[in-house]
């Protein structure tokens, strides 16, 4: 299944900072312009997309769900 | 190169999308496509683990053609179209999409499911079951064709700007909305040299293939009956 993590970007000053679930990681580089407090994906540490916070959540969601099944929890 | 070392490679390419969620196979894939065929056996195997859906829909495909499943023309027959898809009795594409609705609680949509990956995204995925909802995580995840207007590099990476069609929600529908420019990851390492007005396939936001006109038109019209079945 083709899912991808939503991060939150955290810091723009130098390198782009992003963050999930208080895990951080500096993007390798962006197709868009972010700024702090975007909510975006990534494709191997590349941004690829800006999405909504709601849209995250609901990725978040179906990542967390999807998995716990795929795990069998 | 050997088809099924070739089928392999493309596998490991189309697989990209998904290494956000990334596992130890990631390396494995990664290392595979860079550079030789001599973990060519642990690529497949690293494919097999961490995209298990798609290591089913390659077996029944390849199971119907008398091919090997990670022959080339059963990889490229599910990311791109073939009509060795329409080979398959539509008892055993149904028994695959039956499974991963019940999987993924999403009612049986309709009987034309073919054994293609955008079948798979827009009627039996995790995204399926809310679409309008996931409509720009379909738009990534489906195989998407467009020509290359312009390349770029940026610090350690190209960027190809490409004019593709993205999906759209109009009036309850979902179908191909009107052409945009958009920029996508462009590995030169990894795919190879592309040019400005060549047509290529793409998946999450990366150019993955130079594609002729017979590949185009079996993407665009895999997608379109894809469409029609939601």
């Amino acid at each position: 299944m083709c899912l991808t993590i939503p991060y939150k970007v955290v810091d723009i000053s130098d390198k782009i900072t992003l963050e999930i679930k208080g895990e951080k990681k500096i993007a390798q580089g962006s197709l868009i312009s972010v700024k702090q407090g975007d909510f975006v994906l990534l494709q191997n540490g590349v941004i690829i997309k800006k999405i909504s916070r709601s849209d995250a959540e609901e990725i978040t969601s179906l990542i967390s769900h999807y998995y716990k099944k795929k795990e069998g929890k | 190169m050997k088809d099924r070392e070739k089928g392999t490679k493309m596998a490991a390419l189309f697989s990209l999308g998904c290494s956000e969620l990334s596992d130890e196979n990631d390396d494995i894939i990664l290392s595979f496509l860079k550079n030789s065929s001599e973990n060519e056996a642990e690529a497949r195997e690293g494919i097999i683990k961490k995209h298990s859906t798609f290591f089913q829909f390659i077996s029944v495909i390849g199971k119907y053609a008398n091919l090997d499943p990670f022959h080339y023309k059963v990889v490229s027959a599910y990311f791109i179209g073939d009509k060795i898809l329409e080979n398959i009795p539509s008892s055993a594409s149904k028994e695959l999409a039956e499974k991963l609705c019940k999987k993924n609680k999403i009612p049986i949509l309709s009987n034309k499911f073919k054994l293609m990956h955008n079948f798979y995204v827009f009627c039996v995925s995790p995204y399926a079951k809310e679409k309008q909802l996931f409509l720009s995580s379909m738009d990534l995840c489906r195989i998407s064709t467009g020509r290359i207007v312009s390349i770029h590099r940026e610090e350690s990476f190209y960027i190809a700007d490409v004019i593709y069609r993205p999906l759209v929600y109009r009036a309850g529908i979902i179908e191909l909305g009107e052409e945009k420019k958009e920029s996508m990851i462009y590995e030169k390492e990894i795919v190879g040299e592309v040019k400005k007005g060549q047509v290529v396939a793409m998946h999450w936001k990366r150019v993955l293939k130079v594609i002729n006109l017979f590949e185009e038109k079996n993407i665009n019209y895999y997608t379109k009956e894809a469409l029609s079945c939601i």
